[in-house]
């Protein structure tokens, strides 16, 4: 936020009065503020940002709650300490900041993640938009993953015609860009 | 133009609907964790995604004087206005119905705004977005946690969708309170639109989707809408109800708000807010008929300290801004 007064430097206190129930506001810069006569001891106060219709839907308030959200287990692979090998980041500073520091985060701290996760959505699989590109990848996992559930299924069965079916098909699929291997 | 200028007396309850998605590139670490050089790199490679889709349809800026006046008109986040050492950069169409903030919390929050109900509208310009930066940036996405974000509260679809509502009869009632844990039971979240503890302030409320993770961006958007219709259904009831004896304090309650804001010399932020709440009120249901096609929601933007300071530069205590505020309602409602 800038301040009101110069327009310029950034505002770094929240300025309220209220005299005889008239309240007043201001943003202002340091030397704004102190041109103005407004003292430390006065009514300094840290910046409190209006919060718009932007909101934090639930996307600031964690911090420090997601420590708590962990459980036993989670929080002992927390004492690994490990660092995200793209960002740096330690698990223990997600845990302070409730903040992930990239994408590959969510791979290195996947397991302490999950729990977390879950918790926040009562789940952790994602159904919805799929980014094309990445979609025909993902339909031919999942198909891979059918077919090696039918394979098993025909060859408990004795099915063995079916099966070298199944094995055909997911050779092929595998063979596929070396893409959809699992 | 602004997004807000088409507010019409028609969205009598809900004034305007809105979708934010949110999206990460690879191989940068998030906003928070970059230097200056990455952040650079990551803006500029949006940048030329949403180019290519957009041509010139879309503005690039950064944010200079006008942060605080974009964070009233709730084109951006309080956050993104906020001084950094990255670099952060705005995308947007000429009403700001479209903004996209590079560098906020996530690499790119994707931002549709449009006056009234209009959910499914919002969320097809925000989507249409979200593909041209798909198109051209590599987005992370992970086949089970869905987009990846900075924040855990928004993986999935990293989408907050919501709506404003205007509930004066809920609240003179008292129904708000139990409306919000109602909501929260189904996952929804309601908030006051500036914030915590402004709950009153005009009677405006945000309604918006908590869950991102294991549902669908339609999905999300149906819920919300079936809430939102049974919510505008009792408001309107309501409102009925509160306004039917003419003799009553509260339609006595409307004029005097009128009155007031007609003729005031001086009024701070808050009580204007909370009169021209009242006087939307008897706008749209028919009672002060001389003033039925003004946009009091307009008005509502527009008596923030940002926007007083903007049309009125030397407007910089707030003692003169008082002053330069009832002139300027007194000259709307002319």
């Amino acid at each position: 936020m800038i301040c009101q007064a110069c327009n310029k430097n950034q505002a770094v206190v929240h300025y309220r009065t209220n005299i005889n129930g008239k309240q007043t506001e201001m943003y202002l810069c340091r030397e704004c503020a102190e041109k103005n006569g407004i003292t430390k001891k006065a009514s300094f106060e840290p910046i409190e940002m209006i919060d718009s219709f932007f909101g934090n839907g639930g996307d600031d308030i964690f911090g420090g709650l997601f420590a708590g959200m962990m459980n036993d287990s989670a929080a002992k692979s927390v004492s690994e300490q490990k660092a995200c090998p793209l960002c740096g980041m330690r698990f223990s500073e997600f845990l302070h900041g409730g903040k992930i520091g990239c994408a590959e985060c969510y791979k290195t701290f996947s397991s302490s993640l999950n729990s977390t996760v879950k918790r926040i959505h009562g789940s952790a699989e994602h159904c919805g938009k799929i980014p094309f590109g990445k979609s025909e990848e993902m339909s031919d996992r999942k198909k891979l993953l059918e077919l090696k559930a039918k394979l098993s299924e025909a060859i408990e069965k004795q099915e063995y015609e079916m099966a070298a079916k199944y094995r055909d098909q997911i050779k092929e699929l595998e063979n596929k860009d070396g893409k959809a291997g699992l | 133009m602004k997004w807000y200028d088409k507010i019409s007396n028609k969205d009598d309850v809900v004034i305007s609907s809105r979708v934010r998605l949110a999206r990460n590139l690879e191989g940068f670490a998030f906003p928070a964790r970059m230097d200056e050089d990455s952040s650079k790199k990551a803006a500029l490679s949006v940048k030329q995604a949403l180019e290519n889709a957009y041509g010139t349809e879309l503005e690039f800026a950064q944010l200079g004087n006008n942060a605080n006046l974009l964070v009233e008109e709730h084109v951006v986040s309080p956050e993104f206005a906020d001084n950094t050492n990255i670099y952060r950069a705005l995308v947007s169409n000429k009403d700001k119905s479209l903004a996209i903030m590079i560098n906020e919390e996530d690499h790119v929050r994707i931002q549709a705004l449009f006056p009234g109900f209009d959910l499914d509208a919002a969320y097809e310009c925000a989507n249409k977005a979200d593909d041209a930066l798909i198109k051209g940036c590599s987005i992370a996405f992970d086949e089970k946690y869905g987009f990846l974000t900075s924040c855990p509260t928004n993986l999935g679809t990293g989408m907050r969708a919501s709506v404003m509502l205007h509930l004066p009869a809920l609240s003179a009632y008292g129904y708000i309170k139990s409306i919000v844990s109602l909501m929260n039971k189904i996952g929804l979240t309601v908030r006051g639109i500036y914030g915590e503890g402004s709950d009153a302030r005009a009677n405006m409320y945000q309604l918006s989707n908590q869950v991102t993770l294991g549902i669908s961006e339609e999905d999300t958007i149906e819920k919300l809408k079936s809430a939102v219709l049974q919510i505008v259904d009792r408001e309107r009831n309501l409102r009925k109800k509160l306004l039917e004896d003419t003799k009553s304090e509260t339609y006595d309650k409307l004029w005097r708000s009128y009155g007031t804001l007609k003729y005031a010399r001086r009024i701070d932020t808050n009580e204007a807010s909370k009169l021209i709440s009242n006087v939307r009120l008897a706008q749209v249901c028919g009672i002060i008929p001389e003033i039925k096609d003004k946009n009091l929601i307009k008005l509502l933007f527009e008596i923030m300290p940002s926007h007083i300071v903007s049309c009125f530069p030397d407007a910089l205590d707030s003692s003169l801004r008082d002053k330069y505020r009832a002139d300027l309602v007194r000259q709307f409602l002319q």
